[in-house]
């Protein structure tokens, strides 16, 4: 942990159109390398906090910045550049396409962009990265033959590929039993580190808590709405 | 690009059956329209040329399709014959030559067709192995019925019996094989000729048998000065062969022998006109330009082709519309997995390029099924002769 932020976040506002829901943060910053864990009740923003903090979503006032870019203030296609090149993804449902084999999902987001170069380095990093994760042997089969703790392990492996700056996951064991849990999180967090990467990770789960740098309790971090 | 391209042929792949059915929807309506327009094209083609080298035709009244039909294809219909009498005048008028058709009987089901040696002058016949029918009871066959039957110069061919419970009617008759015709790719190839004289020996009207004088009295039914009335039961030959064939005969006028038809080569546009006038003027017998009637029957054939033309319109219309709505369908079937792309962060751009090589994907292979298809048209229509028969 260098103590250099990769998210800061100031005077945000966001609410969807119909006006049910409404995120306010004053002020969160998330050191580079920092693992922080949200919590908080269901429905109150983890994942709108995410996808703001990705750029999938564009606060109403306020500035989202991700190391040295204002996301908030890019086109959506510059957003979209640095979400694919910066930020590594994982989502509860996997997310797999199901007519590509694991090793192509894996390498998913070098064929959907030109910003990023699917050349042998990244080839040879991604059997050692399937190599850490214990998937080797699954590269060749479809999602549909994977166990779904192989299918997350696939999905954070595509997340890590990149070497993104920024590690978001959103429940990402919701889907799992407690022990295949624990293998994925040891795998994602000896990788997230090993990579360098900031971790932020949506949970429920009050067990893992402690092997966070940080929890940050989404309630805690809502301010008074201000127009 | 290339993951463009991967990404969309391994979609295309992994649903396989739904791309298939929708190549072939998507291919009919190119494949049905231009495969029937080669069709006809070349059916047409096919008929006008076979007419176009037969200037008249002559025959007694009656359709002038089947008159048509009878001297081209050798198709036999049931109308009336038109007899050597008119052969005779034909020749006689030093206006035209004439060259006689006779087409009632058939051998292993195909039709023999009596002629004269001008015939193949006609239609450019030559043998391909063997010589053309020189004497009563030889046969030359159309080159595909050698082929097809496994037939060669110096084996036999027997003509198909009428019928086996009425032995009023004449028998088989076995016909040396004298010939086989090169291949023409038309109605010739699928004929067996004969000298005309041989198809009335296949009517019974010419026969032949052994001198009354030898024969066995119990089968004489009466004798006048000059005429011996000899017992139907008596089989006549049944075979031509160099010792019987001086025993053939005829007992009537020849000129009342039947014909199925006369092609008529006139030697000028006068002797043309002559000779439709005077044989149209009659009752009893047409004189035709087989051309108009082609024509005339391509008439019928086109105005058919306009339905289906129409249909194979409707069918694209509905089709294209059909394969919009899958395409939409299949959009809002994978809308989980283009907001999976959109939350990774592939472009707008990339995801409309990613549908549209998808749908090209499928256009292609359209398109390469129905050449594929017309392709093997285009090489089945030189059989198409075959099919006119």
């Amino acid at each position: 942990m260098t103590g250099t932020p990769a998210v800061v976040i100031d005077g945000m506002r966001f609410g969807y159109g119909d006006g049910d829901f409404r995120l306010a943060v004053d002020a969160l910053s998330i050191a580079e390398g920092e693992r922080v864990a949200c919590v908080g009740p269901s429905g109150t923003g983890k994942t709108t906090l995410v996808n703001l903090i990705a750029g999938i979503q564009v606060p109403e006032a306020g500035s989202v910045r991700l190391g040295d870019e204002v996301v908030s203030s890019l086109t959506d296609a510059e957003r979209r550049r640095v979400r694919i090149r910066d930020v590594g993804l994982v989502f509860q449902e996997f997310e797999l396409l199901d007519y590509l084999s694991a090793y192509e999902n894996l390498l998913l987001p070098y064929h959907l962009t030109p910003h990023l170069r699917l050349d042998e380095d990244v080839k040879a990093r991604a059997s050692e990265l399937a190599g850490a994760m214990g998937i080797s042997h699954t590269l060749a089969r479809r999602p549909v033959g994977l166990s779904h703790g192989e299918r997350q392990r696939v999905a954070i492996c595509r997340a890590l590929l990149t070497e993104p700056r920024l590690v978001m996951c959103d429940e990402p064991t919701g889907n799992l039993d407690s022990k295949t849990a624990m293998v994925t999180l040891d795998l994602l967090f000896a990788q997230a580190e090993r990579h360098g990467a900031t971790l932020l990770m949506v949970t429920h789960d009050q067990g893992l808590l402690h092997r966070f740098d940080r929890v940050i309790d989404v309630e805690d971090l809502q301010a008074e709405w201000t127009a | 690009m290339t993951g463009v391209w991967l990404l969309s042929w391994r979609y295309v792949a992994h649903h396989r059956a739904q791309t298939a059915i929708l190549v072939i929807c998507l291919a009919l309506p190119v494949f049905l329209p231009l495969g029937t327009m080669w069709v006809v094209d070349r059916y047409q083609s096919e008929l006008v040329v076979r007419a176009g080298s037969t200037p008249l035709v002559a025959g007694a009244k009656g359709n002038r399709f089947d008159l048509a039909m009878v001297a081209l294809y050798f198709r036999a219909g049931p109308g009336n014959a038109i007899s050597w009498a008119q052969l005779e005048e034909i020749q006689e008028s030093g206006l035209a030559l004439p060259i006689p058709i006779n087409v009632r009987h058939s051998a292993r089901g195909r039709p023999i067709v009596g002629t004269s040696p001008e015939y193949f002058e006609l239609r450019r016949l030559r043998p391909r192995t063997g010589t053309l029918p020189l004497c009563l009871g030889d046969v030359v066959l159309g080159a595909r019925v050698a082929e097809e039957l496994g037939l060669a110069p110096g084996g036999k061919l027997a003509s198909d019996q009428k019928s086996h419970h009425d032995i009023s009617k004449p028998t088989a008759l076995r016909m040396s094989i004298c010939g086989v015709l090169r291949k023409t790719g038309t109605a010739d190839d699928g004929a067996v000729f004969v000298d005309v004289r041989t198809t009335w020996v296949l009517e019974g009207l010419v026969h032949g048998h052994r001198a009354a004088s030898k024969v066995d009295p119990n089968r004489v039914i009466g004798k006048t000065d000059h005429l011996v009335h000899l017992s139907p039961s008596l089989i006549p030959h049944q075979e031509v062969t160099p010792d019987n064939v001086r025993n053939f005969h005829y007992h009537g006028p020849t000129h009342a022998l039947p014909l199925s038809a006369i092609i008529v080569i006139p030697h000028d546009l006068k002797g043309r006109t002559l000779l439709k006038a005077r044989f149209n003027a009659t009752k009893r017998w047409q004189m035709l330009e087989p051309v108009e009637v082609i024509e005339e029957l391509m008439g019928f054939v086109f105005k058919v082709k306009v339905f289906l033309d129409a249909y194979a319109g409707v069918l694209a219309i509905v089709t294209s519309i059909m394969a919009m709505l899958v395409i939409a369908l299949s959009l809002r079937l994978r809308k989980a997995e283009m907001r999976t792309l959109d939350r990774i962060g592939c472009s707008r751009g990339m995801v409309f390029l990613l549908h549209a090589v998808e749908t090209l994907t499928v256009l292609v292979l359209s398109v390469l099924l129905a050449s594929g298809a017309l392709l093997i048209l285009a090489a089945s229509l030189p059989q198409l002769s075959k099919v006119i028969e």
